[in-house]
Order: structure tokens, then C-alpha cells, then sequence
């Protein structure tokens, strides 16, 4: 039976995962949160964050990553496991009524608008985005703002459509007053 | 002689009476807080700082104004914290120092305690404190719960919250206990509070379809005699024109708020209830919005209408 190994990459990936559990604390600090997994030799990881709101502009932004990789060879040096596409979603979600809460405090979406954008499939890597939306026209006052980034993993050999990984995402809250104009 | 001197008084005691507005504008580049007199003259700025100070609301006595700024952590992130000020913009002083936010204050009627929101344990929520910024304590209240404004009689505070019916605006006990739902809820109507009327029979709330200034609509809310439900909701009126930042009057007799005519820039009016006579307060090419109004004229019982010197009587006992 022929072992899989990992090489150098791996282990930089291994790294990363590391990294990545660190910088949900650091990147928790700023409104942030991120999350990682490997899944049938498929490295991911996703996060959002730096949350933030101007009353010199008007808008609000939102920074949000997504990493995917092949890292897993086998001994004769081929990838063993999957070549991945990925389709991922980012999207700040409506200010306030786009929501409300269920008895047990989970959140109930209204609707699955948002800001941003449902990305399509595309090649593995690394990616990233900052999202913003204007505030200038809503009423003064307290608001909180959903920024949420997810991710769907597909074979990139099968046409079926079916994600061997569905759905790892993260979601931050911001609250803030608008001012202003 | 007697009948000069008679006026004079006269004049003396009206123009002593006489009500004052504070606001914001961003006539100096950021919001700074302003005060004028119920007629919108001798508008004055109150505060000079770099950012924005904002949502400024008077002391019962009139003697202060508290209100929220933006500031700007080490790692530069925005926060914002509440002051106090006396009613001339002196004597500045920072209530609430903690990385998380605190805005939106409120006082008691008697003055011993100021509501204000925070998300200093992870949502926005209410939270009541001492006039210097002590004995800070929360209340329990729904998810996201924002701009707290207490009931003439201090037994009951109205605020904002996202709930089961979205965005709406609810009151409780002064304590947190018994919620119960103000607004009346209209398909993707986002809800903000005006206040309470003097006489706390009343509560004024606005909405805007979709959170927008372009598509809003102003209500006041009648309540029962028990005042835990609301027997009438009647929209105000006011003539088409973008909405923000509505206020009752010191009075009870009029709407205060920031409007916006298509082309310009905000500024305040005061629509009458008696006989819906608009009346623009200001007129400046910067933004004029969240007027609160201090008058003398308060009552002293909530319930009893009966205009008294109670602003001049609490101002004098200090």
C-alpha cells in the first residue's frame, strides 16, 4: 500500500493552520474571526474581518479571505488527493431588518441579500477582498452590520456539482452609530 | 411707570423661560454640538474637537448636555464614549472609558441616573450609570437594544431593538423587566425613537421603508393609562421631505426634527400639532439634525399637565 507523505508544503500548510487558529485571536481583536480545515488533501481557510464604518464617507467595509490549496502528494510525487475549485460567497449583510433573532437567540435571515457577492467557481489559490456599502441614505442611529464569508469546495474532475466541502464560513458583527450625512 | 415696569418683567420672566434647542451640524466640518433658542436664533457651538460629537440630549435641569464622540483607539479603530458638559460648553468631562461603545444617553427625569447602549459584553444593549459615569450596570433587554429614553415619570424606559419582529421600538420598567412592543410594525419598516411626550402619554417614533431618510414616516404612539399598550398609532402629518432625528418639543405642543429638501443639506424644523404649521429653525448650507429641546415650562407631575417653573426651581436648588 503506498503511504502518503507530506512534503514541504505540507508542512507549510501545517504552519499556516497554526497561523490561521492564532489569528482568530488577533484577528478577533478587530472584528475578525477565521477558519481553517483540510478535507480530503484540500487545505482551506477562510476569515473575515476589519469591520468598520466612517462618518467621513459613509460607508461601511469589510475584509474577507479565502485560501484553498492542494497540499497532500503521494510517494510518487503526484497529488494525491483532488485538484479543487471553489465557489465562495462574501456578502455584509443588510444593516438591521435583514434579520431577526429566533427564541433561541440563533439569527433568522429574511432574505439571503446581502452586499457583496456570490463568487462562481474558480481555480484554487488565494483570494481576497474588501467589500464596502454606502450608509449615506439610511436614518441616523444604532445599526449593526453581518459580514459573512463562506466557502463551497468541488472536484475540479467532477461535473456533478456536488461540494466535497459545503459551507465552512464565518461571520462577524459590528455595531456602530451613524452619523452624519 | 407701572405699566413699564410691568412689561419689562414681563419680557424678563418670557425671555428667562424661554426654551433652548441643542443639535448637531457639521458646519465646521465634522458634527460639533450647537444650541439655539426655540426660535432657531443665537445658534452657538458648543464643542470644538476633531471628530464627530453627536446625539446630544439636555439634563432634566437643563444645566448640562450630554452627548457621544467618536474616538480613536491605539490601534486605530473608532469607538465611541459619552460626555457631559455644563449647558455652555464648559466643564467637559469623559463618562465612559471602555474599548467597547457607548452612546445614545439618556437622563433620569430626577437626574441620578443616565441611560445609554453599549456592547461592552457583546451586543448592544442598555445600561444605566451615575450622572459621573459610576456604578455602571446593564439591563435586561433584547438583542441589540439602542437608544434608551426614559419616561417623564422614571418608571419606564422606550428604546430600540431587533427582536422577534425586527427593528422595532419597545419600552420596559426602569428595572428591564416587562418588555412590551411600542411600534407597530410595517413590512420592512426600520423603526427609531423619537421620545416620550412631557406629559408621558405619548411616544414618538419614526420609520423609514428599507432604513432610508428618502421613505420615511412619522407616529405617535397614543398609550393606555396603564401605559403598557398602545391604543392609537397616528401619523404626523409632516409635507414630503427626507426624515431624520424626530424629538418631541419641550412643550409637548410641537414635533422638533431634521429635514431634508431635495437638493440640500439638512436642517431643523418644528411642525406644530396644533395646527401643522412647519416652521424651519435653520438654514445653513451644512447638516443641522437631532434637535432635543429643554423648557422650563416642564411639569411637575407627568401625569398632571399642570405647567410649572420646575426647570427653574431644580436650576435654582443647585
Amino acid at each position: 500500500m503506498k503511504g502518503i507523505r507530506q512534503n514541504p508544503k505540507a508542512v507549510i500548510c501545517l504552519v499556516a493552520l497554526v497561523l490561521a487558529a492564532v489569528g482568530v485571536l488577533i484577528v478577533g481583536s478587530v472584528y475578525g474571526a477565521s477558519d481553517a480545515g483540510t478535507t480530503s488533501g484540500v487545505y482551506w481557510e477562510v476569515s473575515v474581518y476589519n469591520l468598520s464604518y466612517s462618518s467621513a464617507t459613509q460607508r461601511t467595509s469589510s475584509s474577507h479571505r479565502y485560501l484553498v490549496e492542494n497540499n497532500y502528494i503521494n510517494d510518487d510525487g503526484e497529488y494525491a488527493a483532488i485538484k479543487p475549485k471553489f465557489r465562495f460567497a462574501h456578502f455584509v449583510v443588510k444593516l438591521d431588518n435583514s434579520y431577526t433573532y429566533n427564541a433561541d437567540g440563533s439569527i433568522k435571515y429574511d432574505s439571503d441579500e446581502g452586499f457583496g457577492a456570490t463568487v462562481p467557481a474558480t481555480g484554487a489559490g488565494d483570494h481576497s477582498d474588501t467589500l464596502g456599502t454606502s450608509v449615506a441614505n439610511l436614518d441616523r442611529g444604532p445599526y449593526k452590520i453581518y459580514a459573512y464569508t463562506e466557502l463551497d469546495i468541488y472536484d475540479a474532475a467532477d461535473t456533478g456539482g456536488t461540494p466535497i466541502v459545503s459551507g465552512p464560513g464565518v461571520d462577524v458583527e459590528y455595531e456602530f452609530t451613524k452619523v452624519g450625512d | 411707570m407701572r405699566y413699564l415696569i410691568l412689561v419689562i418683567s414681563f419680557l424678563l420672566v418670557t425671555s428667562t423661560l424661554q426654551g433652548k434647542i441643542v443639535f448637531d451640524s457639521s458646519r465646521d466640518g465634522n458634527l460639533e454640538i450647537y444650541t439655539m433658542n426655540s426660535a432657531g436664533e443665537n445658534q452657538t457651538r458648543l464643542t470644538d474637537y476633531d471628530e464627530s460629537d453627536f446625539f446630544p440630549v439636555w439634563s432634566p435641569n437643563g444645566q448640562q448636555i450630554a452627548f457621544a464622540r467618536f474616538l480613536f483607539n491605539r490601534r486605530g479603530d473608532k469607538n465611541e464614549e459619552i460626555y457631559v458638559m455644563d449647558a455652555d460648553g464648559t466643564n467637559l468631562r469623559n463618562l465612559t472609558q471602555h474599548p467597547a461603545l457607548d452612546s445614545g444617553p439618556s437622563w433620569s427625569p430626577d437626574g441620578s441616573q443616565i441611560a445609554f447602549a453599549s456592547n461592552r459584553d457583546g451586543e448592544l444593549n442598555i445600561y444605566l450609570m451615575d450622572p459621573d459615569g459610576g456604578d455602571v450596570r446593564q439591563l435586561k433587554s433584547p438583542h441589540f437594544s439602542g437608544q434608551p429614553r426614559w419616561s417623564p415619570d422614571g418608571k419606564q424606559i422606550a428604546f430600540v431593538a431587533i427582536a422577534e419582529l425586527g427593528r422595532q421600538v419597545y419600552a420596559m420598567n426602569a428595572d428591564g423587566t416587562q418588555r412590551w412592543l411600542v411600534s407597530k410594525p410595517r413590512p420592512n419598516a426600520w423603526m427609531h425613537l423619537g421620545g416620550w411626550s412631557p406629559d408621558g402619554k405619548q411616544i414618538l417614533y419614526k420609520g423609514s421603508i428599507n432604513g432610508l431618510v428618502t421613505d420615511s414616516f412619522v407616529v405617535i404612539a397614543t398609550l393606555n393609562p396603564t401605559r403598557r399598550k398602545v391604543v392609537k398609532h397616528e401619523e404626523v402629518p409632516i409635507p414630503k421631505m427626507d426624515l431624520t432625528t424626530v424629538s418631541w418639543s419641550g412643550d409637548g405642543k410641537s414635533i422638533l426634527f431634521s429635514g431634508r429638501k431635495e437638493g440640500e443639506k439638512w436642517d431643523i424644523y418644528r411642525f406644530s400639532l396644533l395646527d401643522d404649521q412647519l416652521l424651519q429653525l435653520t438654514n445653513h448650507p451644512a447638516s443641522d439634525v437631532a434637535p432635543r429641546e429643554w423648557n422650563p415650562l416642564l411639569p411637575v407631575s407627568p401625569q398632571g399637565l399642570v405647567p410649572t417653573r420646575w426647570g427653574e426651581i431644580k436650576s435654582n436648588s443647585h
